[in-house]
């Protein structure tokens, strides 16, 4: 019980986490953001391939992630 | 615990509702081909070579299509074994390897060529309505046992001038089992969703939150594993097949983030944790470290992910009696597993006779080492270790 309490704290302080950071980066302010190497999955084609590997390995799946723009487009 | 996840999706989802910004236009993917050359070495003796082909092309301004082929060539011949004597069913292809379902070297394998051929086709929708964008993909792929199609549909929605992309993803697959031991076919329905949660945190910080759960029914076993009952007090041996449950809810929740650390090197470090109603858990720990070099023109990346399991509630390592649910399969045993990854991607520019910014080559190194709580049922050893070898060649037609 105790256990899902302090889930449940963790998963709602990260979203006031994600929420309070919506809009303190304008978009003329990224730069820094669109260099390849500050995008999560730059190659979905590589990532799937990474990912068919480890689940015919593994008993788990799922939450690896999904590819985003450098500059945060998704 | 699927309740539970459902609490935190309607929880997510309430919040996210409260995200009210305006939003800058999406973009299409970019219009691009893609060939890469992989390829995979494991000390149980499994060899595969995979090439794949891909092409994303825009149609209109707000359209783009895409399209996709993948061939697994797999050579496994020292995994080579026979289970005749499991199966005495008449009118059945006996001979088959265990691991890949190739034939064995008596009914026409080899150690030096291809047993196995799988081929993967797709085609992809990509369609922005406004802001948002909708992607529609269709997969199916056949081998000489098995069957299976997938549909995916993804939602992309951003909000506070892109600082924040929520994402929903469904997947819905058909797969059909025919073994070669058998005379029956065999379904199996996959139905997953996920909602992930990409936010920008600062000029040089990316954080990205996703959970995801996913339901499964129909035959989940591996038709060419066997069960070994050894009773000591009786002192008989018998081989059985697996059985294992026919439904398995599965959720996971992961977060990771990138940093930028300088103009050239990032730092990428993530968690996950899965649970399923099998009983297994896992925890999943990964970085990755990038750096730019030559002009920003090559990128050299350094990563690591270790990896925690417990077993599946009826996993056992020796079976004495027949149970209700028996199986070996290793990924429903206790695991630990590491893999390191050295990746190289090239601009065009520096290649020679190519000379060209919009192509990219990139090569991949892995290393995967895998440890199981209990031997392997076939091979009897505990640990996996094996090699993964890519190269790519991506071209950017605009």
């Amino acid at each position: 019980m105790a256990k899902k309490i302090i889930l449940k704290f963790i998963f709602l302080l990260l979203l006031l986490l994600f929420a309070a950071g919506c809009t303190t980066v304008e978009p003329w302010e990224r730069e820094g953001l669109s260099s390849p190497i500050m995008i999560l999955d730059k190659n979905p084609i590589e990532k799937g391939i990474e990912i068919h590997h480890i689940e015919f390995r593994e008993g788990s799946a799922g939450a690896t992630g999904s590819q985003s723009g450098g500059c945060g487009c998704g | 615990m699927k309740n539970s996840f459902k609490n935190y999706l309607v929880l997510f989802i309430v919040i996210i509702s409260g995200i009210t910004t305006a939003a800058l236009a999406q973009e299409l993917p970019q219009d691009e081909l893609q060939v890469n050359i992989n390829s995979y070495f494991d000390n149980f003796g499994v060899n595969v070579i995979y090439p794949e082909v891909s092409v994303q092309k825009a149609v209109s301004n707000t359209t783009s299509l895409s399209g996709r082929i993948l061939t697994d060539v797999i050579t496994a011949a020292s995994m080579k074994c026979h289970f005749d004597s499991v199966y005495s069913f008449e009118n059945i292809k006996q001979g088959i390897d265990a691991y890949t379902s190739a034939s064995k070297r008596t009914a026409g394998g080899a150690d030096n060529t291809p047993d196995e051929f799988r081929g993967e086709f797709g085609l992809g929708l990509t369609q922005m309505f406004g802001d948002v964008s909708l992607a529609l993909n269709n997969l199916y792929s056949i081998e000489h046992d098995y069957s299976s199609e997938t549909i995916t549909g993804s939602l992309a929605v951003p909000f506070a001038k892109k600082n924040t992309i929520l994402q929903l993803g469904i997947v819905k697959s058909w797969d059909k089992n025919f073994p070669q031991t058998r005379i029956w076919t065999a379904k199996k329905n996959a139905l997953s969703s996920s909602l992930t949660l990409t936010q920008i945190l600062g000029t040089g910080f990316i954080a990205q939150m996703e959970l995801f759960y996913s339901y499964l029914n129909g035959f989940l076993s591996d038709p060419y594993q066997v069960v070994t009952i050894y009773n000591v007090d009786s002192n008989f041996v018998r081989l059985y097949e697996t059985i294992e449950p026919s439904t398995r809810n599965r959720g996971a929740a992961g977060i990771r983030g990138i940093y930028r650390l300088s103009d050239l090197s990032s730092l990428e470090l993530g968690y996950r944790y899965y649970t399923d109603d099998w009983n297994v858990k896992s925890h999943t720990l990964s970085g990755k470290y990038q750096r730019l070099f030559h002009n920003n023109q090559i990128i050299l990346g350094l990563s690591d992910r270790v990896y925690f399991q417990t077993k599946a509630f009826f996993f056992k390592d020796i079976y004495s009696v027949e149970e209700p649910y028996m199986t070996v399969d290793p990924k429903l045993n206790g695991v630990f597993s590491n893999e390191i990854e050295l990746n190289l991607t090239m601009n065009g520019d520096l290649l020679p006779m190519i000379n060209d910014d919009k192509a990219e080559m990139s090569a991949r190194f892995q290393f995967y080492i895998r440890r199981t709580d209990s031997p392997d049922w076939f091979s009897r050893f505990n640990i996996l270790y094996s090699y993964l070898l890519s190269i790519g060649f991506r071209y950017l037609f605009n």
